[in-house]
């Protein structure tokens, strides 16, 4: 415990310990940022009606898109992004910012799948309703369908945020100092790792906790204008 | 199933674990590797660890026998963990050296120049870590690649230490210092960019890293990579073993520990 209070105050690993921080919630809100919008964007895809050739060739698109980052491991798609495919373009990036679009790009193939439920859970009459007022298909589904479906997953999107923030530990790899990094190198410091390694799970513990208080607030506010409640 | 399982464990050698950091030398020296000119243990296999620490705590809990890792790391290591000892036999001969990006010909020149001319700074940094006295951590620049020109961007791993570890927010060690040294010769800012170790080598000449600083010893393999700069340090891997362990107490040269360990196994 002394050892630790030492590198963590006297030496100010408690500045490391907050960037790492700042990282980590940086990664996970930038990456559900950029997966709701692709996700929902995917989903959308997934239930259009397919009479025609174009959307039957993007549902093919999003298909593969799917499979290759839902069949893969996140750390093995930031490492190949990260030090085989931009390397090989030419491309230097800051590791944040690729793990931003990384995490990103991971979340979205999860969040299409929730979205095509979400938008599946809403009753059809929904859409039948508003095109029956001459909305175009678009604004039916952006300003009638959409919405409704966030709210029925708004819990599963609140699990998926969590699970974000958790997994950004993997970022180490591409060398993004983040919070379990930063725990590590105090750790690694003394090799010492008891008073550490609980530290981190505490402070993991508490950002997770004021997630979860944050989507219920968010359910409480949309529940409002629920008849049911 | 079940049974012949186990009876397959029961025919098959016996194979003992050592704890080694992944990717490091000592890897290779357990588990064999050609391009490394080692034969590997026979009947012992290797088990990675991201640090030395975590190896050396495992060999506590009983998951590895023994530890395998670099000299200087491993006394460092008894100086911090109570209940382990090393055995003072250098079981291979290294050289440390700092891999170059192969695209910047003109770094590697002024690094070896720097290694020339500044050997009395070099030796007093190698002592001071030695002695442990006077050590102060260093603040380093984060990196910015616009201005990539103006900055010395250090791959490594600050879980090696006397080479490489963390002070609070500051690096220090040996390779950091060097650095450092070279940074503040040629004029620029000295960015760490501190990963896992195995992809300190490969990071090398990626994302604007110029050069690998990681207790790297010189190897075939890695110069496929980099471009190795002179050596700073002789170096070798040595047994960490249990304090109460005494097998290992007459041995004097590495053939005596290597017959010792396969004769152990038997």
């Amino acid at each position: 415990m002394k050892l630790f209070l030492e590198q963590f105050i006297t030496e100010g690993g408690y500045k490391t310990v907050l960037s790492g921080l700042l990282a980590t919630i940086e990664i996970a809100i930038g990456g559900l940022i950029i997966g709701i919008i692709l996700g929902t964007l995917i989903a959308i895809v997934r239930v259009m009606p397919k009479y025609k050739i174009f959307p039957r060739i993007l549902d093919g698109v999003c298909d593969v898109y799917v499979a290759l980052f839902r069949g893969t491991p996140m750390t093995v798609q930031l490492l190949i992004g990260y030090w085989v495919l931009l390397p090989a373009l030419g491309i230097s990036l800051d590791a944040v910012i690729v793990a931003i679009i990384m995490f990103g790009l991971n979340s979205a193939a999860y969040v299409s799948e929730m979205m095509r439920s979400g938008i599946q859970s809403v009753d059809i009459g929904q859409l039948e309703a508003a095109r029956a007022l001459g909305l175009p298909y678009s604004t039916a589904m952006m300003k009638i369908v959409i919405p409704q479906a966030i709210k029925n997953i708004l819990p599963t999107l609140g699990n998926e945020f969590i699970v974000l923030i958790k997994d950004t530990s993997i970022c180490s790899f591409i060398a993004v100092v983040d919070v379990t990094k930063a725990f590590k190198n105090i750790a690694d410091a003394n090799y010492e790792y008891v008073v550490p390694y609980l530290f981190l799970a505490a402070v993991y513990l508490v950002l997770v906790l004021g997630i979860t208080a944050l989507v219920k607030v968010m359910e409480r506010r949309l529940n409002k204008s629920d008849r049911k409640q | 199933m079940a049974v012949s399982m186990f009876a397959l464990t029961a025919c098959g050698e016996k194979t003992t674990k050592i704890g080694v950091q992944s990717g490091t030398t000592g890897q290779y020296f357990v588990d064999g590797d050609a391009d490394w000119g080692f034969d590997g243990l026979a009947g012992y296999e290797s088990k990675g660890y991201s640090n030395g620490g975590l190896a050396v705590a495992d060999m506590k809990n009983g998951a590895v026998e023994y530890v395998i890792i670099d000299k200087a790391p491993a006394n460092q290591l008894t100086k911090l963990v109570s209940g382990i000892k090393v055995i003072d036999v250098e079981l291979t001969e290294e050289e440390y050296a700092f891999g170059v990006d192969k695209k910047q010909a003109e770094l590697l020149a002024s690094i070896n120049t720097i290694l020339a001319t500044k050997q009395t700074e070099i030796k007093a940094i190698i002592d001071k870590y030695a002695t442990g006295e006077g050590i102060v951590g260093i603040t380093t620049a984060k990196k910015d690649l616009s201005k990539a020109d103006k900055q010395l961007v250090v791959a490594t791993n600050a879980a090696f230490a006397p080479f490489e570890y963390t002070i609070g927010d500051k690096f220090a060690g040996i390779d950091v210092e060097i650095m450092k040294l070279v940074a503040d010769t040629l004029d620029l800012e000295l960015v760490i960019e501190d990963m896992e170790f195995d992809a300190v080598v490969e990071s090398v000449g990626k994302h604007g890293i110029d050069v690998a600083a990681a207790g790297l010893t010189v190897n075939e393999k890695r110069k496929e990579s980099v471009n190795f700069s002179t050596s700073y340090y002789n170096a070798a891997q040595v047994l960490i073993v249990p304090a109460d362990e005494t097998v290992f107490d007459g041995c004097t040269t590495a053939e005596a520990v290597l017959a010792k360990l396969d004769e152990l196994n038997k």
